[in-house]
């Protein structure tokens, strides 16, 4: 697998030739006040630096953080007049880095531990699992898959208030300790408006399903998280153990109905690379959602596309479904070239993704105070600043029946 | 560098600006497709003004090398630290104050062309200039290379736009050049000599750009031709009937077929090229340019219907200029500039080169104003290959000269086209230039601190 790695590296990397177009539209580069080892162009650079050390057979400084800050976004590529995707060369880099232990970060791996134990990033409380109390789970061949996203966002939220407690060199104490035994997330405690918003959230996808006549099963407290973080944080072998494992649940069914850009584009597009039987029809809720029950307010609406819906394989029933359901504006960064909302380095740079945060939720403000999303990672992320909607809570007041 | 140093450089500052170890200066050994590269010994971010004087008294005290770094866009290796030394890099100090009532924007150098016009645009105005690196290129080292771009043949290229700049000498000493005001002649032209001096003379700290109010609409076409002759014919009677268009832009076919390879599209790959003209004096100019294509038997034209179809005709000429980066792991940028009525003898001329030497040569251009950017691929591990593009890049500069031209339009000198840019002065009989160039730099810089070797003011060239 190595050498496929490093030929990939290689063919992505050589090609730049470092017109720096890509720093103009990468977001960590000005929010880490413009380090040139955490852009674009950096990562292209370094990426083929890393090449060539590694076939010269060893590497010598550490470059983790310049791959691990990449959000990922690839709107890097949209600008580079020679085709480098910087996103990817942060991808196959960190898979590299992976295996170069004395380079992991510490919470990379204290994730994959509980990821590979619990199938989950943390151990859940109950809190989490009560919005499908009073929900008709149907045995079908359709499962509603949640791939947790929601769920997670408000243990996250607290993650974060409690390294700014601590400090860092207490809570990278304690990450070490949760590394050697991951049964500790469990004292994480979720934020409380965190958790009730995401079963809100989660209420209403339901409502529109239903609505919309879908019948679904549920795995309620036994569903298992897809592996995203595995996968984005460069644990290739890990992951595709993992996806096995999830495979043989999921496969079960034979229509998988997913609620985030994430879950969605990992089991469409990454599953069947690494699972050779692969069969399972990957849908996105909003995709079984009746837009004729939907009726067209006078409201104002900011949309944020979500990088996974942009940047490698384009989705826009989202735009679609919002179009439908007002008037609505884009930022001057929209569509292909979106501006992350900074989530992605949440866990790993925080100070990087509040910034990136910060700077999205101005941009859209500034179009208008509505604003709405349709990703659960930017709808936790752009909320640090101020009140953000999820399109699933906006279809809640836009179903005709409710009128 | 020694410890001590260091410590005055973090006095100066501040801590955490100050880079030193292995990964933090990688980044900034080189500019863009020279492929030259070269580490600093240390790298100091500039976030604020007074910076950039203290940091010069230290690195003259002790002759340190500095070399100004905005973009790092430069294609000629004038932000290669050949010396090592030190890179200041001008990107942090970027704020900008737009004062409508006196037609001017006050930049700092670090603020990119992009963020200006972002600026501007709040108020309905622009600064034109507009290198194709314009989301990249900063105040700082547009006005340090005297930057050109697709709107220089309407309206003139960066030095055009510079009323006054703040700049930072040698010594660490501040001082200013030029006026904000429209009309000066206090003085010698000071800014006119700062502008294009590649950092050799002094730093950039901020700059009073004159503005436009922007254009209300602007309408784009393109034709693509079947001959090297339609498509420069049509180039040059544009320009002759008076049409005046905001740009007058040129992709080769080995451009076009660039952007198709990268963003899977099917434009015509035209032997003749494409010719891109961007209007905004309304539908009568957009008719007359349409004619002349027409009559230049352009076998396709498009004029955008939608904005992606308006962006991606853009797009193509944008990719052309990185053409071989696609297939090739090394390319030379080539930047000649030639008279208007010699521009097909050019484009011929790069194409006989082409066949001659059996090499990659993809060329575009800002066709309005006669600069050419024949951009030649290869392999540098490859010397045979290697070679053969170098030669052919000294064929194309030793064309533009004797068309009565010169080897650099907008790029520069640098470090990369010294020996040529000697050779032109010598045949041309300007040998003279050289000689001022580096009493001025003496008067500007006497201890040669500031971008040495850079522009051939350092090297030898009897």
């Amino acid at each position: 697998m190595i050498d496929d790695l490093l030929n990939e590296l290689e063919r992505e990397s050589s090609k730049c030739i470092s017109c720096g177009f890509c720093d103009s539209v990468c977001p960590t580069y000005k929010t880490s006040g413009y380090d040139m080892t955490k852009t674009s162009r950096g990562r292209a650079q370094i990426g083929y630096s890393l090449f060539k050390e590694l076939k010269s057979g060893n590497i010598g400084i550490n470059v983790s953080d310049t791959f691990y800050s990449c959000l990922e976004c690839h709107v890097c590529l949209q600008v580079c007049p020679t085709g480098v995707d910087s996103g990817r060369i942060s991808d196959l880099s960190k898979t590299i880095i992976s295996s170069v232990k004395k380079y992991e970060k510490p919470e990379a791996k204290a994730i994959v531990r509980n990821i590979m134990k619990y199938s989950k990033p943390l151990i859940f409380r109950d809190e989490s699992y009560s919005w499908y109390d009073n929900v008709k789970a149907e045995k079908c061949d359709t499962l509603l898959y949640t791939g947790l996203m929601y769920q997670l966002m408000p243990y996250t939220e607290n993650l974060e208030r409690l390294r700014k407690k601590m400090g860092k060199r207490l809570f990278y104490a304690i990450i070490s300790l949760a590394e050697a035994m991951p049964g500790i997330t469990k004292l994480l405690k979720p934020d409380p408006s965190g958790v009730k918003r995401a079963n809100k959230t989660l209420k209403n996808i339901v409502y529109a399903l239903k609505s919309s006549d879908v019948s679904f099963d549920l795995l309620e407290e036994e569903e298992p998280y897809p592996g995203s973080l595995l996968y984005e944080y460069g644990y290739i072998v890990e992951f595709r153990e993992y996806i096995k494992r999830i495979y043989k649940i999921l496969g079960k069914y034979q229509n998988i109905i997913t609620i985030d850009p994430h879950t969605y584009n990992l089991l469409k597009y990454e599953y069947p690379k690494y699972i050779p039987d692969f069969n399972l029809n990957v849908i996105y809720y909003l995709d079984m959602v009746d837009k004729n029950m939907l009726y067209k307010s006078n409201e104002y609406f900011a949309f944020h596309d979500p990088c996974h819906f942009q940047g490698e394989h384009l989705y826009n029933n989202a735009r679609e479904i919002i179009e439908n359901m007002g008037n609505v504006s884009y930022p001057e960064r929209n569509g292909s070239r979106t501006y992350c909302c900074g989530g992605p380095d949440e866990l790993l740079f925080p100070d990087i993704s509040k910034n990136i945060s910060a700077e999205r939720y101005n941009q859209l403000k500034n179009i208008s105070g509505n604003i709405v999303t349709s990703c659960p990672i930017c709808l936790y992320s752009l909320s640090r600043n101020g009140n953000i909607k999820d399109i699933a809570d906006v279809i809640q007041m836009h179903l005709k029946n409710r009128k | 560098m020694d410890k001590r140093i260091l410590s005055e450089f973090i006095d100066a500052a501040g801590d955490g600006n100050v880079l030193y170890d292995e990964k933090n200066l990688f980044p900034y050994k080189r500019g863009s497709i020279d492929g030259m590269e070269e580490m600093p010994e240390t790298v100091i971010k500039i976030f604020h003004e007074k910076s950039i004087s203290k940091v010069m008294k230290i690195a003259h005290k002790y002759r340190i090398p500095v070399i100004a770094r905005g973009g790092g866009s430069s294609p000629t290796g004038a932000v290669v630290p050949a010396r090592k030394g030190i890179v200041l890099d001008m990107r942090p100090l970027n704020e900008i104050k737009v004062n409508i009532d006196d037609g001017y924007v006050e930049a700092n150098a670090g603020a990119t062309l992009e963020e200006v016009n972002r600026e501007l645009k709040k108020y309905g105005f622009f600064f034109p200039p507009d290198p194709s690196s314009v989301s990249i290129s900063t105040v700082g080292g547009a006005i340090n290379e005297n930057s050109g771009g697709m709107r220089c043949a309407r309206y003139g290229v960066v030095k055009d736009w510079v009323l006054k700049i703040d700049v930072v000498l040698p010594s660490g000493d501040e001082t200013s050049f030029g006026e904000s005001i429209y009309k000066n002649r206090g003085g010698f032209n000071f800014v006119d000599l700062i502008c294009g001096s590649e950092g050799t003379l002094c730093i950039v700290k901020k700059a009073y750009l004159k503005i436009m109010p922007f254009p209300e609409k602007i309408t784009r076409i393109a034709g693509f031709f079947n001959t090297i002759e339609e498509s420069a014919n049509a180039i040059f009677s544009i320009r002759k009937n008076g049409l005046n268009p905001l740009i007058l832009e040129y992709a080769d076919y080995y451009g076009i077929k660039a952007a198709n390879e990268i963003k899977k599209w099917n434009y015509p790959e035209a032997h003749g090229g494409m010719v891109l003209v961007d209007t905004d004096y309304g539908e009568n100019y957009l008719n007359k340019i349409l004619k002349v294509l027409e009559e230049n038997n352009a076998f396709k034209i498009y004029i955008p219907q939608n904005e992606e179809e308006y962006n991606n005709i853009f797009e193509i000429r944008r990719i052309a200029f990185a053409a071989p980066g696609i297939l090739y792991s090394g390319f030379i940028d080539g930047d000649i500039v030639v008279p208007l009525s010699k521009l097909r003898d050019a484009i011929e001329g790069i194409n006989q080169i082409r066949m001659k030497n059996n090499v990659y040569i993809a060329t575009c251009g800002h066709a309005g104003d006669g600069n050419l950017h024949p951009q030649v691929g290869g392999n540098p591990n490859n010397a045979s290959e290697w070679e053969n593009a170098k030669k052919s890049v000294r064929e194309i500069n030793d064309l533009a000269v004797r068309l009565g031209g010169s080897i650099s339009g907008e790029h520069g000198i640098g470090k990369i086209k010294e020996e040529e840019f000697v050779g032109q002065l010598k045949y041309k009989n300007q040998i003279k230039t050289l000689e001022f160039m580096k009493s001025v730099k003496k008067l500007f810089d006497p201890e040669n601190i500031l971008n040495p070797d850079n522009f051939a003011l350092g090297g030898n060239y009897d």
